[in-house]
């Protein structure tokens, strides 16, 4: 039997290990990837991120939209990891402060931090000094100078009793919401406690107007920045809490710390006395107060005996009555009652409200950051696709360059009138033979001796027909029909110089703009037409002038 | 498989350069009457995220087309094949001076381009150009011609008629006033030459309509931020209690008219920029070019802009105050109070509908100053001064003047293709004849509420307020019907 159970215990150790070493692993698997988790999840937006992503935006108000766009975009694709929109903000901070030369530094929040710790080390210093001073006082002083012992109810309402009235005032204004509205007396309570911050600025805009105005603008500057809190209402209402408690935790460990030195290393004598208070009532009160921690720990409640022993009145005869100890009472000790009073009204709820506030002073940086009307452009930037159509391309300079001065004729040139003509005709204009005979005819009185077609694809006819020209007698006008619409390339260039080439040099060329309607009529042709071969052919030839084949609709 | 390369190529001035412009959204493109403005090919690449889609290339028009034809058919014995006639044309001819643009605009071709051959239908067909479709055709490249209509006259059925024998794919395309919807038709119709460019046009397509609703949400950011900077202006400035207020006064007025100017003119450059018309030319005085003042009262009217919209918000101030009094008897009013405020606010609401902000002149001193007391007055003399205040606007009807504005500015430059040139100066004034209404009864409560809700929270509703207007202009564009295309 006994071999049996000592087997079943065995067995029983056996399986507790086995399950200890699961449990074990199971939590080493999960540090493990909370660790890599951490060490990968650098988005995390801090005050200080936004501290700086607002100089950037500001830094920002003169880029163009598209050079913001090109910019973000390109940040976006080096960086795809960045999965959602906090791990693409840090992701741009990092970029951004390292183009800014900040590689690695982050100034801002370097100050934040040493804030915090200046803050922190400064509520110790206080609390210790305060503690210390106060219970070496009996030390400093002579003994017929130094108070016999220290007031307990003084010592406590110095180090604990004004933090709960402040820890009260906190959460009336935290725990005030929109219901208080309904409640007579209380709106009016919340709403002076929600503006009370607010007087600062009011205060500032005060002190601001009675600086010269050339040092005004810089004032009111910093204070439109202020003002501007009511995007960042929420941080500007946990971030200088987040501050205060930090301040509070190291006062209070000061506090208690020193406290605890003092306890057992001196050992200070408390005592107390008071007119309102006797040992009954204080005894209620004490139980009241110590209700959160005397099932733990028993002896942090002083006894009703204790609470005797220590009463102390100068004046036996006008001593409560209530406060004569009892035979045979033991050692009275204060300190374990003041110690968890600090602890339990003091340290604990300042630690509490520390990590509450820092919390929150996370998430309100983390929505301040992700909803600033500038984060939310920014980040569609960063996830809009960057369309390039072209459109900043730029161009080529252009190609032609007219000359800069127009040919002067030696002469008055002649009017297109009488005489024997030379007709061309550049293919396209869609008149026959005998058109063109009569119309030359009927505009300006012009015989037309002869009549070829140039311009088309066999270029050899251009040449045919300026050789006819050139073994032509008695030629009194050259006349070169073309269609208005088209642009005078190269290839009437060309033919042009050919054609004087061929003529004298002060032998008129007539170039005939001919257009013609939808209905096949022939036209006047556009004025812009009509320019363009001007502007063209008449700076390349002295003797050459552009008309149009009708000066008016046929 | 490379992408898609489409190189423009035609006669001179055929507007060659004005599609790629519009195409490529870019308004530098040089476009001018001149001859030969275009002297190399110039390439524009449609990107994403730095990943070409496709390219387009501009090149010169053709010049010496008849001589260029002439010399290939005089070579043609030498290949077998056509397009290495056109090589060896282009090899023996290249840096010679004897057919730059020839050998400019052939060359991409040749690279594996593919021919968008532009042609003005607006000008009578003509056999010239079957040296150029000849050529064309020679570099056996797949092909299409784009009818660009550059006036009024129409000969497009000239022109399909002579296009025929060398295009299978003929399609209209006017560089000066396509629109969205003919864009996205063109690169549809493009894929047709090659079925293997479904993929990267397709994409670029929906790339172009997502950016059209990116642009007109951006748009109407720039617009709410206007909006809310416009209505929260407001300048003080002081002025010494013994000087004459009257100059001081309409110099405060003229910066505040001007401030609002300059806000409108900065929110219509930002519409501007994001649509790419970089180069366009506007008022030297740095205004837009309208032709309508924003402070001229007169023109309101003829925005859609409706006066009841004053008096309602005036009517309806009135009613709450009426109605408070009623309440605050008890009712014994018969409801008197909420019908005569009504009455008074919808009148007050309408006289003031045109009402726009005068300089208030603040007669109390600082606090010292106000005591009087000798001393302090010695100590401060800067203290004795008037505060002059003109702002923030309190006109009921002045929000939607300038969101009428602006969306009928953003309609111009949003239809404006970017081949056109003329100087930007816009009626904002509608037509008699229009119809159009720019903002249903739905946009408008919604509209109203984030106004409201801005004396609230500025920061907060800033978002609201442009997902407001953008909703409006999309309806206003009839954008949803574009998303149709694909």
């Amino acid at each position: 039997m006994e071999h049996q159970s000592r087997d079943q215990e065995h067995g029983r150790i056996e399986e507790y290990k086995i399950i200890s070493l699961v449990f074990q692993a199971r939590a080493r698997l999960a540090l493990r990837s909370y660790m890599q988790h951490s060490l990968h999840q650098t988005s995390r937006l801090m005050p200080a991120d936004v501290i700086d992503l607002a100089y950037f935006f500001h830094r920002d108000r003169d880029v163009s939209h598209a050079e913001k766009h090109e910019r973000d975009r390109d940040i976006a694709l080096a960086n795809p990891n960045a999965s959602d929109d906090t791990a693409r903000l840090c992701t741009w901070l990092s970029v951004m402060r390292k183009r800014q030369g900040m590689d690695g530094q982050r100034p801002i929040r370097d100050l934040l931090q040493g804030l915090r710790v200046l803050l922190f080390g400064i509520g110790i210093a206080l609390g210790a000094f305060t503690v210390g001073g106060w219970l070496s006082l009996n030390k400093l002083l002579s003994p017929e100078a130094a108070p016999s012992g220290v007031n307990v109810i003084y010592f406590w309402s110095a180090t604990v009793g004004w933090q709960l009235l402040m820890l009260t005032v906190l959460g009336v204004r935290m725990g005030l919401g929109d219901w208080a509205n309904h409640i007579p007396g209380l709106g009016g309570l919340r709403r002076w406690l929600h503006h009370l911050p607010s007087c600062i600025l009011k205060i500032a805009g005060i002190i601001i107007h009675r600086f010269k105005p050339s040092q005004r603008q810089a004032l009111y500057t910093l204070q439109a920045w202020l003002t501007q809190s009511q995007r960042y209402q929420r941080l500007m209402l946990w971030y200088p809490l987040s501050l205060r408690q930090r301040f509070a935790v190291g006062l209070n460990l000061g506090l208690a710390g020193m406290f605890l030195f003092f306890s057992f290393a001196s050992q200070p004598d408390f005592r107390w006395q008071s007119e309102q208070f006797n040992c009954t009532s204080l005894e209620r009160a004490t139980r009241v107060i110590s209700w959160p921690w005397h099932w733990l720990a028993p002896q942090g409640r002083p006894s009703p005996n204790h609470i005797r022993i220590t009463y102390h009145h100068p004046d036996p005869i006008d001593a409560h009555s209530d406060c004569q100890p009892t035979a045979g009472a033991v050692a009275p000790k204060w300190w374990p009652f003041l110690f968890a009073s600090m602890l339990v009204y003091g340290l604990i709820p300042r630690v509490f409200l520390d990590v509450l506030s820092s919390w929150q002073v996370h998430r309100a940086a983390r929505h301040v950051a992700l909803h600033h009307p500038d984060s939310r452009e920014l980040l569609l930037r960063m996830q809009r696709p960057l369309v390039d159509t072209g459109a900043r391309v730029q161009p080529a300079p252009a190609g032609f360059t007219p000359p800069l001065a127009s040919l002067e004729p030696e002469r008055e040139a002649p009017t297109v009138s009488c005489g024997r003509g030379f007709v061309f005709k550049w293919a396209g204009v869609l008149l026959s033979d005998d058109e063109i005979h009569d119309l030359v005819r009927r505009q300006w009185g012009i015989d037309t001796v002869a009549l070829y077609e140039v311009g088309g694809l066999d270029v050899s006819r251009d040449e045919k027909a300026l050789f006819a020209l050139e073994t032509s007698r008695n030629i009194d006008q050259v006349l070169l029909l073309v269609e208005a619409w088209q642009p005078p390339v190269t290839d009437y260039r060309n033919f042009v110089t050919q054609l004087r080439q061929t003529l004298r040099d002060d032998q008129m060329i007539w170039v005939l703009l001919y257009h013609r309607d939808p209905d096949g009529d022939i036209v006047t042709p556009r004025e812009s037409d009509l320019d363009q071969w001007r502007t063209t052919l008449e700076h390349i030839d002295a003797w050459l002038r552009v008309k149009p084949m009708i000066e008016e609709s046929a | 498989m490379t992408n898609p390369v489409f190189v423009v190529v035609g006669a001179v001035n055929r507007g060659k350069s004005s599609i790629v412009s519009t195409l490529a959204e870019n308004d530098a493109v040089i476009i001018e009457k001149t001859l030969g403005t275009t002297k190399e090919a110039q390439t524009f690449a449609f990107r994403i995220d730095g990943q070409t889609l496709y390219t387009l290339i501009d090149t010169p028009g053709f010049e010496l087309a008849r001589q260029a034809l002439a010399w290939l058919q005089k070579h043609e014995h030498l290949h077998v094949d056509r397009a290495a006639v056109v090589r060896q044309f282009i090899r023996e001819h290249v840096g010679r001076g004897a057919f730059p643009q020839e050998c400019e605009l052939l060359q991409p071709i040749l690279d594996g381009g593919a021919i968008l051959y532009v042609v003005d239908s607006s000008v009578p067909f003509s056999p010239l150009h079957q040296a150029e479709m000849e050529i064309l055709q020679w570099t056996m490249q797949p092909r299409m011609a784009l009818l660009n209509q550059i006036h009024e006259d129409d000969y497009a059925a000239e022109w399909r008629q002579g296009l025929d024998q060398y295009f299978n794919i003929k399609l209209e395309f006017n560089a000066l006033k396509v629109d969205l919807r003919q864009r996205i038709k063109l690169l549809q119709t493009l894929i047709i030459l090659n079925a293997a460019w479904q993929k990267p046009l397709g994409q670029a397509m929906q790339a172009i309509l997502n950016e059209y609703r990116y642009r007109i949400e951006d748009s109407a950011t720039s617009i709410a931020h206007t909006l809310v900077a416009m209505l929260t202006l407001r300048l003080e400035c002081d002025v010494p209690a013994d000087d004459d207020l009257e100059p001081h006064k309409q110099a405060l007025k003229q910066r505040y008219d001007d401030q609002l100017r300059l806000l409108e003119a900065e929110c219509f450059r930002q519409i501007r920029e994001r649509y790419e018309h970089r180069h366009l030319h506007v008022d030297h005085t740095g205004f837009p070019a309208v032709q309508e003042d924003l402070l001229e009262t007169s023109h309101w009217q003829f925005l859609d802009v409706k006066q009841w919209w004053a008096v309602a918000g005036g009517a309806a101030a009135g009613a709450i105050i009426g109605g408070t009094i009623d309440a605050g008897v008890g009712a014994s009013s018969f409801l008197a109070g909420t019908v005569i405020g009504t009455g008074i606010g919808g009148i007050a609401g309408l006289v003031g509908s045109y009402k726009l902000p005068e300089v208030s002149v603040d007669v109390s001193l600082p606090l010292l100053g106000a005591l009087k007391l000798k001393p302090f007055r010695r100590a401060a003399p800067h203290h004795r001064i008037k505060k002059l205040t003109i702002g923030p606007m309190q006109n009921r009807l002045f929000p939607y003047v300038v969101l009428s504005r602006a969306v009928r500015y953003h309609h111009l430059i949003l239809t404006r293709p970017h081949a056109r040139r003329e100087q930007l100066s816009l009626s904002l004034v509608m037509n008699d004849n229009e119809e159009t209404e720019w903002m249903t009864r739905a946009h408008k409560s919604a509209f109203d509420t984030q106004l409201r809700n801005l004396t609230q929270t500025p920061d907060g509703s800033l978002t609201e307020l442009a997902a407001c207007i953008r909703d409006i202009i999309e309806a206003y564009e009839g954008f949803y019907s574009h998303l149709a295309l694909l």
